[in-house]
C-alpha cells in the first residue's frame, strides 16, 4: 500500500512543473500571463511546490476561536436585548462600541456569569468609568481596547494631552487586557498587509517604551481583513510571528491576543447585490488565520455555526507551500520597514511627521482608494494629519 | 525606558517540512491529477459553464450499466444517500468502472468512454474533509483508468462537480481544482477579480490536514473499492 501511487505515476520537480506550463502556454508569456504581482510587492506564482518550501515558526493558538458580534450602545436596554439575543444564537463573544458612558446594571443584567468574553471600544477615555467597569467585571473575560496611540492616528489629537494620555493609561495598567492595538485604523486608510503588520509592531512598540515589555500581557491586537483571502490568513500568522521576535528582546514570551473583523473598504465594493460573500470569505480567512476571536455579522451565522464545529480549520495553514511562503515573504518585508521606522525615531515620531500617512496614501492610490466623503465633515484644527477611511474608486 | 535598537533582528527560515507524505511531489496536469486535471488555473478551467449545460446528472442507482455510452452526452454519476464518504466514493468508482468494463466488452475503446463520465458530489462546510476528498478521488480514478490502458493520459483525469452552491461549496471548488454544476456568474467574477484565490492552483497543498486527510481517503476507499469490486 506504501508505493500505492508511486510505482504507477511519477512525481515531477517544480522546474519539470514550470517546463510543462511554458510548453502548454504556446507562446504565451510565462510571466506575464501567470504571475500576479501585489501591492505589497510580492508575486503570486502560478504554484508552489515541494522543491521550494520554506516557512517560519508560526506560535499557534491551542484554544479554540471566539465569534463576536459587535452592538452599538445609544440605549443601554435595548443593547442588553440585543446581547441576549446574539448570546442565544451561540455567540461567544460581544464588544460594545460606546460613545459616551453608559448605565453598567443596564447594560450587562443577565449577561454575567456565562464565559462570555466581553470587548470594549470606548469612544472617550475616563480613567475613573474604567476602574468602575473594571470593578463590576471582575469575574469576566473584559477587554477594555484602550489605544491612545490609535485615538491620535485616527483622530489627529490625543484624548486631552500626550502626557495626560500617558499618564491616565498607566494609572489603570493593572487592569487585565487593558490596552489594544488598533490596526484596523491603516487598512480601512488603505495600507498594505506588509504595512498593517510592521504598523502593529510599531505601534505597540511605542506602548513597550513608554511602559515595558512586561504589559505584552495586557495588549490585543485588533485586525480589519480584506479581501485578497490567502493574504490576510499569512497576515496574522506573520505578525505572530514578528511579535514573539520583537517580544524576545523585551525578555519576554507571550501569544498575541489577535482580535479581527472584516474590512470596511470590501464593504463599499459593489461589485455584488449582496455583501453575503465578501463577509464569508472574509469570515473563513479571519478563522483560517488563526485570529483568537472573529467578528460576524447576523446574517451569516448559519455558514459560521457549521463552520464553528470544524475545530481543525486553524490548523489547515500550517505546511501549506503557498500560505508559508507568503507568510515568510510578508515577514521579511514588514521587519524591514519596522527596523526603518525604529531607526526613523519610532511610530509616533513617524506619525507626527505625517511619514505613516503619506507612505499609507501611496499605498491606497496604488489599489485604486479615495477618501470616504463625508458631508458633514467639519475640518478642525488636528496635531497631527488624520489617518481616515477609503472607500473604491468607481462605486457609488 | 530607552528605545531599543532593533537593527539585528532576523528571521529564522526553515525549509525542512515537519510532516511529508508519499504523494507530495505528484503535481497538477499529469497523472494521477492530485493537483488538478489542467497544469495551470486558467481564467476559464475551474467555472466555465458552457460544457456543463450538456451534462445529465444520474444518481448512481439510476443508470444502467450496460447501457452503451459512446455517443451519450457526458454522464455526471451522483450519490444522494446518506453514506460515509469512503463508501460513497467507492461505490461511485466501482459503478463508474462497471460501465467501462461493459463498453469496453463491447469493442468501445477506453480513450472513448472514460472522459464521458464525471462524478458529482454535495459538499458539507469542512474545508478539511472535501479538499481532501476531491484530491484523493481524481488519484484513484487515475489508479482506476490506468488498468485499461488508455492510450490518451487525458483519459485518467476525472471531472469532479460540486453540485450545491454556497460560498464554501465555490471556495472548495476553486481551491480543489473542482468544477461548480451551473455556477453563479456574479460570484465567480467577484472571486476571480477580488480575492486573488484562483491565482495559483491547489493554494492548500502541503497543508499537512489536507495532506494528511488526502492520503487517509483513498487508502480507506481503495480497500473498500476492492472488497466491493470483489463481491460483485
Amino acid at each position: 500500500m506504501s508505493n500505492f501511487f508511486t510505482d504507477d505515476f511519477q512525481k515531477f520537480s517544480a522546474a519539470a512543473w514550470k517546463q510543462k506550463i511554458q510548453f502548454e502556454l504556446n507562446g504565451a508569456d510565462y510571466n506575464k500571463t501567470l504571475l500576479t504581482n501585489t501591492s505589497e510587492g510580492i508575486t503570486i506564482k502560478p504554484f508552489y511546490h515541494i522543491d521550494e518550501f520554506e516557512k517560519l515558526k508560526i506560535p499557534t493558538t491551542t484554544e479554540n476561536y471566539k465569534v463576536c458580534q459587535k452592538i452599538h450602545i445609544t440605549l443601554e436596554n435595548e443593547a442588553n436585548k440585543k446581547a441576549i439575543n446574539a448570546i442565544n444564537k451561540g455567540t461567544t463573544s460581544l464588544k460594545f462600541i460606546c460613545k459616551q458612558k453608559f448605565n453598567i446594571e443596564n447594560l450587562f443584567k443577565n449577561l454575567l456569569g456565562k464565559k462570555i468574553e466581553f470587548h470594549f471600544q470606548l469612544e472617550f477615555l475616563s480613567k475613573d468609568f474604567i476602574l468602575k467597569l473594571a470593578s463590576y467585571l471582575t469575574n469576566e473575560i473584559v477587554y477594555y481596547n484602550i489605544d491612545i496611540i490609535g485615538n491620535l492616528a485616527k483622530t489627529g489629537n490625543w484624548f486631552t494631552t500626550l502626557n495626560n494620555d500617558f499618564e491616565n493609561v498607566e494609572k489603570l495598567l493593572a487592569t487585565k487586557n487593558l490596552i489594544s492595538v488598533n490596526t484596523t485604523i491603516y487598512q480601512n486608510a488603505g495600507a498594505n498587509t506588509v504595512q498593517q503588520i510592521a504598523y502593529a509592531l510599531a505601534h505597540a512598540n511605542e506602548y513597550f517604551t513608554r511602559f515595558g515589555g512586561e504589559i505584552a500581557n495586557n495588549i490585543q491586537f485588533n485586525f480589519s481583513i480584506g479581501n485578497n483571502f490567502f493574504f490576510e490568513i499569512a497576515k496574522i500568522r506573520t505578525f505572530r510571528y514578528l511579535y514573539q521576535l520583537l517580544l524576545s528582546e523585551y525578555n519576554i514570551s507571550c501569544d498575541a491576543k489577535v482580535f479581527v473583523e472584516p474590512s470596511k473598504i470590501s464593504q463599499t465594493n459593489s461589485i455584488l447585490n449582496s455583501n453575503e460573500f465578501i463577509i464569508s470569505t472574509e469570515l473563513i480567512s479571519s478563522i483560517l488565520s488563526g485570529a483568537d476571536t472573529v467578528t460576524n455579522t447576523e446574517n451569516n451565522s448559519k455558514l459560521l455555526q457549521d463552520l464553528i464545529n470544524k475545530n481543525n480549520l486553524q490548523k489547515i495553514p500550517t505546511g501549506s507551500y503557498y500560505i508559508e511562503s507568503i507568510t515568510k515573504q510578508l515577514a521579511e518585508k514588514a521587519l524591514i520597514i519596522f527596523k526603518d521606522i525604529e531607526k526613523g525615531g519610532g511610530f509616533l515620531k513617524q506619525l507626527k511627521e505625517g511619514i505613516i500617512q503619506r507612505k499609507i496614501k501611496e499605498n491606497s492610490i496604488k489599489e485604486n482608494l479615495i477618501p470616504l466623503t463625508n458631508k458633514n465633515k467639519v475640518t478642525r484644527k488636528t496635531l497631527i494629519i488624520p489617518i481616515t477611511s477609503k472607500r473604491l474608486k468607481n462605486e457609488a | 525606558m530607552k528605545r531599543k535598537n532593533f537593527s539585528h533582528l532576523k528571521i529564522k527560515v526553515q525549509t525542512e517540512k515537519t510532516n511529508h507524505f508519499k504523494h507530495e511531489g505528484f503535481i497538477a496536469g499529469t497523472p494521477p491529477f492530485l493537483r488538478g486535471n489542467h497544469s495551470f488555473t486558467t481564467t476559464n478551467s475551474n467555472l466555465n459553464q458552457h460544457t456543463i449545460n450538456q451534462i445529465f446528472p444520474y444518481d448512481i442507482n439510476e443508470i444502467n450499466t450496460t447501457k452503451n455510452i459512446v455517443n451519450e452526452k457526458p454522464i455526471l454519476l451522483t450519490n444522494q444517500h446518506e453514506l460515509n464518504s469512503e463508501l460513497q466514493i467507492a461505490q461511485l468508482l466501482l459503478k463508474a468502472s462497471t460501465i467501462l468494463k461493459n463498453n469496453i466488452s463491447n469493442k468501445i475503446k477506453i480513450d472513448a468512454i472514460a472522459p464521458k463520465i464525471h462524478i458529482g458530489w454535495k459538499t458539507t462546510n469542512n474545508l478539511i474533509s472535501e479538499i481532501g476528498k476531491i484530491r484523493a478521488t481524481r488519484m484513484l480514478w487515475a489508479k482506476i483508468i490506468q488498468q485499461f490502458q488508455p492510450k490518451n493520459q487525458k483519459s485518467l483525469a476525472l471531472e469532479i462537480f460540486i453540485t450545491n452552491q454556497n460560498f464554501t461549496s465555490y471556495l472548495i471548488a476553486l481551491t480543489s481544482e473542482a468544477k461548480v454544476f451551473n455556477p453563479n456568474i456574479e460570484l465567480v467574477s467577484y472571486i476571480k477579480n477580488t480575492t486573488f484565490i484562483t491565482k495559483t492552483i491547489d493554494p492548500f497543498a502541503g497543508s499537512t490536514v489536507i495532506e494528511k486527510f488526502t492520503e487517509e481517503f483513498y487508502t480507506k476507499t481503495w480497500d473498500l473499492f476492492l472488497k466491493l469490486n470483489s463481491n460483485k
